[in-house]
C-alpha cells in the first residue's frame, strides 16, 4: 500500500477534492469513504439483530407474538422484488459507463421503483401487524421487531431519494460518463442494504 | 537551565508526600478496608491481590526507575552547544529489546493468569453444605429472607433488613435479588461484591472466620440516596446466634394497654401497615405500594433506613417518623405527626422485639 | 436519522450549473473576518475551533469536578444535595469524555494529519465542518438542557433500569441520550473523513510506514471510531424508544434483561478507552523524539503496538462488568484477554523509555508533559493489570480505585498528553510561544495537584469508599484522603488558570524561526502559522521524520551535519492564485443545526422536529447540489501575500523560496 508515485501536476491540481485526483491508494475519496461508513453501519444493523435475536422468546407473554403475524409468502415476494432491484442497480452502473443515458434513467427509474414496492410492502405489514393487535409497546419482541425493520425501511426510503436524485440528474444532463463513480458509490449503499435485508429475512422471519 | 537540584528536591519532596500517604493510608483503622479480609473468601481474593500488587510495584519500581535516570542521566548539560556533532547516537531501535520486552511481560502476566482462574471458579462455586439466605436490593435498604433450614437451626421462615445475620464460620450462599434497579451486594472484609441485577438472581459467597460486625454498602449507582444503602453483616458464635434466631422466631405480644396499644391502632391509621409487615399482627400490605422493610423484631437492630441511623438513639427515629424525607429519595410518605402521635408510634415500635 | 447518509456526499465537479441551488443565498466567500469561522472548511481553522470550544468545555467539566471534591472534602458533606452530587458526577464524566478530551484530540487530529503527511486539506473538507459543527450542537444541547433544569443525574454509564422513565422521570436523561446520538453522528463523520484523509491523501512517497507516529495513532483511534461510534448509538436509540415511544427494551416488568446496556455501552465504552488515549500516545511519540534529539525508539513496533491495541480493544469490554453476574466461564476469557492487552501496551512505554536512552533532553514544558505520561500512564496501567485478576476487581470495581486508574489514564495520560501537544505545536499553530516559565509553573501545579487528588483515591479505594456516592460517614477512615484529594484538585484549577494567563500573554512572544524546536515531520517544514493552502508544493516524501532528513545529512565519515541549505515548503511571497482551495460553505452549519432541533422536537414538540429535519434534509441536497470548489471564486483569494486571516498572526517569514523537489 505505498503512494502512487504518479506525477500529479503540481502546482494546479492537488486541491483537496477534485476528481481525477489521483490518491494514495488509487481509490477515490469518495468510494473509500462509503467503504468506510458502511463498515460503520455493519456495527449498526449488527447491533440492532443482535439486540433481537437476544430478546427472542423472552419477555413477559402479551398480545400477540410477532412471529405468529408473519406472512412468509409476502414478505418473500417483496424480498425477492428488493433483491431485483441490486440487478437494475448494476445495469443502472453499467449503461452510466457505456454513455447510455436514455436506459440508464430506464433502470435507476426501475431501482428506485422496485424500492419503493419493498418500503410500501413493508408499510402494508406495519399496518395488518397493527391491525392485528401488535403496537409498538406490545412487547419485547414488537419493539425490537419494528425498530430493526423499521431502521432498515429507513435505509431504503434514503437510498430511493439517492437514486430520485441520480435520476433527475440524469434528466439536467448533469450525470456524464466521467461521473460514473457517483452511481457507483449510490450503488455500493443499495446493495448494502439489500445484503443486510437478505440477512434480516433470515434470521428475523425464516430461522425461528 | 540548571535544573537538577531543583529535580531531585521536587522528586525527593514528592517520595516523601508519597511516603507519608500510604504509611497514613494504612495506619487508619478503615471498617471497609478490602486489605483486611476477614473470611475466606475475602482471603481469597486478598492472596490473589497482594502479590500482583507486588509485581505491581515492582515493575512500577522498575519503570520509574528508568525515567528517573533518564531524566536525571541524560538531561542535556547547559555547555552542550546543541550542535549535530554533539548529538546522541542516532540509535532507531532493537528488535531484540523489542521481543525481549514483549515476551517477559507477556509471561508474568501467563503466571498471574494461571493462580487467577481457580479463584474465579471457586467464588462462583455453590459449596455443599452452605447456609442460604435471600438477599433482595430496593431502593435504598436491603431485605434478608432466611428459609426454614433445620441444620442451622432455623425451623421457621425469618424476614429482616439492613443487618444480616450469620454464624461465624458457616459459609453462606446468597440469593440475591432486586426489586427495582441494579444494586451492588458488598461487605469487603467478608468478599468481593456482586450485583444485584433486577429479573436476575445472582448468587455469591459469604463466609465470617470470627464473630464481629462488619460493615458494608451498596457498590452499584442506584439513584439519588445511593449512599446511604449501607448495610452491616454480623456474624455470632454458636450460642448468640441459637438466641438470635430463638429470638426471631418467638411470636410478638400484641399491646394492649397504654401508649403502645395506641400506637398499635395509629400504625394502621396512618397507613404505616399499607407497607410494613409486622409478622401476627400485619400481615396484608396494599399490593402496588412500594416494598417497605419488615418491621417484626425491629427493636432487636441496631440500625435502620439503610443503616444510616442508630435505633438505640431515640432521637433518630422521632426525627424520622417526623420527616422520612431527612433521608433524600426515601420513598416512605408519612402525613404531619403530632409529637403525641409520635411517642404512641415509638411506644408501639418499642414493643417490636 | 438522515445525517447517516452524510459520508454520501457526492462530488459534483464544476459542470453543474446550480449556483445557488435553493436561491436562498449566495455562497460566503470571506476567508477572513469573524463571519469565516463559520463557514470555514481549512482544516487549520477547524482543528482551531475543537481546541478552543474543547477547553471552554474543560472549564466547566472542572468545575463540576470541584463541586464534586468541595462536597466530598469532609464526611457528611453539605455542600450539594444528594440529587445535585449525582447531578454534578454524571455531567462531569459526559463532559470530560464526549466534550473534553474527544474534541481535543479531534482538533489535533485535524490540525495536524493533513500537515503531518503533505496534503492540502482532509478528503472531505465540509464534512470536516460538518462535524465539528454537530460537535458543537451537541453539546450546547446537553448543555441548554442542564441550563433549563434537565439535568442528567445516573453517570455517565446511564445503566439500565434506572435510565428507565419509571426512575428516571424528567428530561435530563433525554437530553443525555440525544446529545450522546448527535456527538456520535459528528465523531462518526470525522472518522470516515480522517479515514480516508490518511489513507488517500498522502503525498507521493510517504508511504504508511513512513507516516508521522502522531498520524498512526489518530488513525487507529479513527478506526476505533468508526466502529465503536454504532454499537452505542443503538443503544441510546433503544433508550431513546424506551423513554419516549412506549418501547420495551430495558424495561424489566416486560422481561427485559438490564445487562443488554451494559453489555452495548462497554463493546463501545472500551475501545472508547483506546480512542482516548491512543491519538495522545501519538502527541508524546513526536514529542519526546525531538527534545530527545533522538529518533522515536522502535517506530515500527509502536505502530504495530498501537494496531495491536486496537483489535485487542474490542475483546476486553466484560472487564467492566465483572461483579454484573456472568458466569465464571466468560469472567475467565475476558480476565485473561485484559491481562494480555497490557503486553502491547508495554511496548510502548519501553520504547519511549529506549528513546529517553542516551538521548540530550530538553525539558521544555512539552516534554515534562510527555514523560509525565509516561510515568503517570504506567501507574494507570499497573493499576488496570490488578483489575484484570477478576477476583480481586471484584474487591475494586465501582470504589475509588478504580476512579484513581482511570483518572492516572485519561488525565495522567490523554490530558497531559494533550497538554503536551500544547505547548509544543502552539508555535506552528499561532506563531506564538507559549511562556516556557508559565508552562513549567503549570507543569509542576498538575503534577503535584494530578497526583495529589488521584493517588490518595487508591488508597481510599483499596479501604473501601465506593464511587458514585453524595457522602460518607465519619469513622470509615476515609477523612484525611479525601480532604488531600480535594486540596489536589483546586491545586489543579489553579494550574489551569495559569495556562489560560499563558495563552491570554502569548500574544506577544512571537516566533523568529517557523520551526522552534528544530523538530522531525514535515508539518515544521512550512511557515508557522501555516498558510491556507499548507504547501506552496505539494511535498514528497523520502523518509521517516522527513523534514529532519532536509536539514540534516550524514557526511562521508558518517558524521551527522546540518545541510547548507534548508528550503522551507512555504513561502510568503509564493503567488497563491494557482492554488485551488475547497471554498467556504454554509450548508454544514445549517445542517449541524437541524440536528439538536430534532431532538427538541421529539422532547418537547414535534413541529421543531420537523422543522429540524428540513434543515438537514434540505441542507443536505443543497450541499450535494454544490461544488466543493466554487467556480465563481477567483483563484487564490485567500492567500495573496498580506491577506492571511485577521486572527491569526502573519506566517512567519521562511528561508529559501521554496522550490519543486
Amino acid at each position: 500500500m505505498s503512494a502512487t508515485t504518479e506525477d500529479t501536476e503540481l502546482v494546479h491540481a492537488p486541491t483537496a477534492h477534485t476528481e481525477g485526483h489521483h490518491t494514495s491508494t488509487g481509490v477515490s475519496n469518495e468510494k473509500m469513504g462509503m467503504w468506510a461508513f458502511l463498515g460503520s453501519e455493519c456495527l449498526l444493523f449488527g447491533g440492532l439483530i443482535s439486540t433481537f435475536l437476544l430478546l427472542r422468546g423472552k419477555g413477559v407473554v402479551r398480545g400477540p407474538q410477532v412471529k405468529d403475524l408473519y406472512d412468509i409468502p409476502f414478505t418473500s415476494v417483496s424480498s425477492f422484488v428488493l433483491l431485483m432491484s441490486s440487478l437494475t442497480m448494476v445495469l443502472a452502473l453499467s449503461a452510466v459507463q457505456r454513455g447510455l443515458h436514455r436506459r440508464a434513467r430506464v433502470w435507476l427509474l426501475a431501482t428506485a421503483l422496485f424500492g419503493l414496492v419493498f418500503v410500501s410492502g413493508q408499510v402494508y405489514e406495519f399496518t395488518t401487524f397493527y391491525k392485528e393487535g401488535l403496537g409498538f409497546s406490545t412487547n419485547l419482541q414488537s419493539s425490537a421487531f419494528y425498530v430493526l425493520t423499521g431502521f432498515h425501511g429507513v435505509h431504503v426510503t434514503i437510498g430511493i431519494l439517492m437514486l430520485i436524485s441520480l435520476f433527475f440528474m440524469s434528466l439536467r444532463g448533469n450525470l456524464p460518463t466521467e461521473k460514473s463513480e457517483t452511481v457507483e458509490i449510490i450503488g455500493l449503499y443499495w446493495h448494502f442494504v439489500d445484503v443486510v435485508w437478505i440477512l434480516i429475512f433470515t434470521v428475523v422471519y425464516l430461522i425461528q | 537551565m540548571t535544573k537538577s537540584p531543583r529535580l531531585r528536591r521536587a522528586g525527593q519532596v514528592v517520595l516523601g508526600l508519597a511516603l507519608t500517604l500510604i504509611v497514613a493510608g494504612c495506619a487508619s483503622n478503615a471498617p471497609q478496608d478490602t486489605l483486611k479480609p476477614e473470611g475466606k473468601y475475602a482471603r481469597q481474593i486478598d492472596n490473589l491481590f497482594k502479590p500482583v500488587f507486588l509485581i505491581a510495584v515492582v515493575v512500577f519500581i522498575l519503570v520509574e526507575g528508568l525515567v528517573l535516570f533518564s531524566v536525571l542521566k541524560y538531561r542535556r548539560r547547559s555547555d552542550d552547544l546543541d550542535e549535530p556533532a554533539d548529538f546522541p547516537e542516532q540509535i532507531h531501535g532493537s528488535t531484540k529489546l523489542e521481543i525481549g520486552w514483549t515476551i517477559l511481560p507477556a509471561v508474568v502476566l501467563g503466571l498471574v493468569a494461571i493462580v487467577t482462574i481457580p479463584v474465579i471458579f471457586t467464588l462462583n462455586s455453590h459449596p455443599k453444605g452452605s447456609m442460604d439466605i435471600t438477599v433482595t436490593g430496593q431502593k435504598y435498604w436491603w431485605a434478608y429472607d432466611y428459609p426454614t433450614q433445620p441444620d442451622v437451626g432455623i425451623t421457621k421462615a425469618i424476614t429482616t433488613a439492613n443487618e444480616l445475620h450469620i454464624p461465624a464460620g458457616k459459609t453462606v450462599y446468597l440469593s440475591l435479588k432486586s426489586k427495582d434497579v441494579i444494586h451492588s451486594f458488598w461487605a469487603p472484609r467478608l468478599n468481593g461484591k456482586r450485583d444485584v441485577v433486577p429479573g436476575r438472581v445472582h448468587t455469591w459467597l459469604l463466609q465470617a472466620d470470627k464473630p464481629g460486625v462488619y460493615s458494608g454498602q451498596c457498590a452499584e449507582f442506584c439513584g439519588t440516596s445511593h449512599a446511604n444503602m449501607r448495610l452491616k453483616v454480623v456474624a455470632h458464635d454458636p450460642a448468640s446466634w441459637d438466641k438470635w434466631v430463638a429470638t426471631m422466631e418467638a411470636p410478638l405480644t400484641k399491646p394492649t394497654s397504654g401508649l403502645a396499644a395506641e400506637g398499635y391502632t395509629l400504625f394502621q391509621q396512618k397507613g404505616c401497615s399499607g407497607c410494613h409487615k409486622v409478622d401476627g399482627q400485619w400481615d396484608e400490605v396494599a399490593a402496588g405500594n412500594p416494598s417497605a422493610p419488615n418491621l417484626t423484631k425491629l427493636f432487636t437492630r441496631d440500625c435502620f433506613a439503610g443503616c444510616i441511623y442508630n435505633l438505640d438513639d431515640r432521637n433518630e427515629l422521632e426525627a424520622w417518623l417526623r420527616n422520612p424525607q431527612r433521608k433524600a429519595g426515601s420513598l416512605m410518605k408519612i402525613g404531619q405527626l403530632s409529637e403525641d402521635e409520635i411517642d404512641r408510634l415509638y411506644a408501639y415500635l418499642q414493643t417490636l422485639k | 436519522m438522515a445525517a447517516i447518509d452524510g459520508p454520501l456526499e457526492l462530488t459534483a465537479g464544476d459542470e453543474i450549473q446550480v449556483r445557488n441551488p435553493l436561491g436562498t443565498f449566495r455562497r460566503p466567500t470571506a476567508t477572513t473576518g469573524w463571519r469565516s469561522w463559520f463557514t470555514t472548511v481549512d482544516h487549520k481553522k477547524i482543528g482551531i475551533m475543537y481546541g478552543a470550544s474543547a477547553l471552554v468545555f474543560l472549564a466547566i467539566g472542572g468545575l463540576e469536578a470541584l463541586l464534586i471534591r468541595a462536597q466530598l472534602a469532609q464526611p457528611n458533606g453539605q455542600v450539594l444535595s444528594p440529587e445535585a452530587y449525582n447531578q454534578a458526577f454524571t455531567m462531569h464524566g459526559t463532559t470530560m469524555v464526549f466534550f473534553v478530551i474527544m474534541p481535543l484530540l479531534a482538533a489535533f487530529s485535524n490540525y495536524l494529519i493533513p500537515l503531518q503527511i503533505g496534503a492540502r486539506d482532509v478528503a472531505f473538507p465540509r464534512l470536516n465542518a460538518l462535524s465539528f459543527w454537530i460537535f458543537i450542537g451537541a453539546g450546547l444541547f446537553v448543555y441548554s438542557g442542564v441550563l433549563m433544569g434537565h439535568i442528567p443525574d445516573n453517570g455517565w454509564f446511564n445503566y439500565a433500569p434506572n435510565s428507565g422513565l419509571s426512575y428516571s422521570p424528567g428530561h435530563g436523561i433525554d437530553f443525555w441520550d440525544f446529545g450522546l446520538q448527535i456527538a456520535g453522528i459528528a465523531s462518526l463523520v470525522g472518522a470516515v473523513n480522517l479515514i480516508v484523509t490518511c489513507l488517500n491523501m498522502r503525498a507521493p512517497g510517504m508511504t504508511l510506514m513512513r507516516m508521522p507516529i502522531f498520524t498512526w495513532m489518530a488513525l487507529v483511534s479513527q478506526f476505533l471510531l468508526l466502529f465503536a461510534i454504532p454499537v452505542i448509538t443503538v443503544a441510546l436509540f433503544l433508550l431513546m424508544f424506551d423513554r419516549l415511544f412506549g418501547g420495551n427494551f430495558f424495561v424489566v416488568d416486560q422481561g427485559a434483561d438490564p445487562l443488554l446496556w451494559q453489555h452495548m455501552f462497554w463493546i463501545f465504552g472500551h475501545p472508547e478507552v483506546y480512542i482516548l488515549i491512543l491519538p495522545a500516545f501519538g502527541i508524546i511519540s513526536e514529542v519526546i523524539p525531538v527534545f530527545a534529539r533522538k529518533p522515536l525508539f522502535g517506530y515500527p513496533f509502536m505502530v504495530f503496538s498501537g494496531i495491536a491495541i486496537g483489535f485487542m480493544g474490542w475483546g476486553v469490554w466484560a472487564h467492566h462488568m465483572f461483579a454484573s453476574g456472568a458466569g465464571p466461564v466468560t469472567v475467565a476469557a475476558f480476565s485473561l484477554s485484559t491481562m494480555f492487552i497490557a503486553v502491547p501496551t508495554g511496548v510502548k512505554i519501553f520504547n519511549w523509555i529506549g528513546t529517553l536512552w542516551g538521548g540530550k533532553l530538553r525539558f521544555t514544558a512539552a516534554m515534562m508533559f510527555a514523560v509525565a505520561l509516561v510515568s503517570q500512564f504506567t501507574i494507570g496501567g499497573l493499576s488496570g493489570v490488578t483489575h484484570s485478576v477478576a477476583p480481586a476487581d471484584t474487591q475494586q470495581t465501582d470504589t475509588y480505585y478504580i476512579v484513581a486508574h482511570f483518572h492516572y489514564v485519561l488525565f495522567g495520560g490523554s490530558l497531559f498528553g494533550i497538554f503536551a501537544g500544547f505547548y509544543f505545536y502552539w508555535p506552528k499553530i499561532f506563531g506564538r510561544f507559549l511562556s516556557e516559565r508559565l508552562g513549567k509553573l503549570h507543569f509542576w501545579l498538575w503534577f503535584i495537584g494530578f497526583n495529589l487528588t488521584f493517588g490518595p483515591m487508591h488508597i481510599l479505594g483499596l479501604q473501601g469508599q465506593p464511587r458514585r456516592t453524595s457522602t460518607y460517614a465519619a469513622g470509615m477512615g476515609w477523612d484525611l484522603m479525601n480532604l488531600l484529594s480535594t486540596i489536589g484538585s483546586f491545586i489543579i484549577a489553579i494550574g489551569f488558570l495559569v495556562f489560560i494567563y499563558n495563552v491570554v500573554a502569548s500574544r506577544k512572544n512571537v516566533l523568529d524561526n517557523p520551526d522552534p524546536w528544530d523538530a522531525r515531520t514535515l508539518e515544521w517544514g512550512t511557515a508557522s502559522p501555516p498558510p491556507a493552502h499548507n504547501y506552496d508544493v505539494e511535498p514528497s516524501a523520502t523518509h521517516l521524520d522527513e523534514w529532519w532528513h532536509r536539514k540534516y545529512e550524514t557526511d562521508d565519515r558518517g558524521k551527522l551535519r546540518r545541510r547548507d541549505k534548508i528550503e522551507y515548503l512555504s513561502d510568503p511571497n509564493f503567488d497563491a492564485s494557482s492554488v485551488h482551495l475547497p471554498s467556504p460553505s454554509y450548508w454544514p452549519i445549517i445542517v449541524a443545526a437541524g440536528l439538536p432541533l430534532v431532538a427538541y422536537g421529539l422532547i418537547f414538540t414535534y413541529w421543531l422536529a420537523a422543522l429540524g429535519g428540513l434543515l438537514v434534509v434540505g441542507g443536505l441536497f443543497g450541499w450535494g447540489f454544490e461544488p466543493s470548489v466554487d467556480p465563481d471564486a477567483g483563484h487564490g483569494h485567500d492567500d495573496a501575500p498580506g491577506h492571511a486571516p485577521s486572527p491569526e498572526p502573519e506566517p512567519v517569514a521562511v528561508g529559501a523560496g521554496a522550490e519543486e523537489s
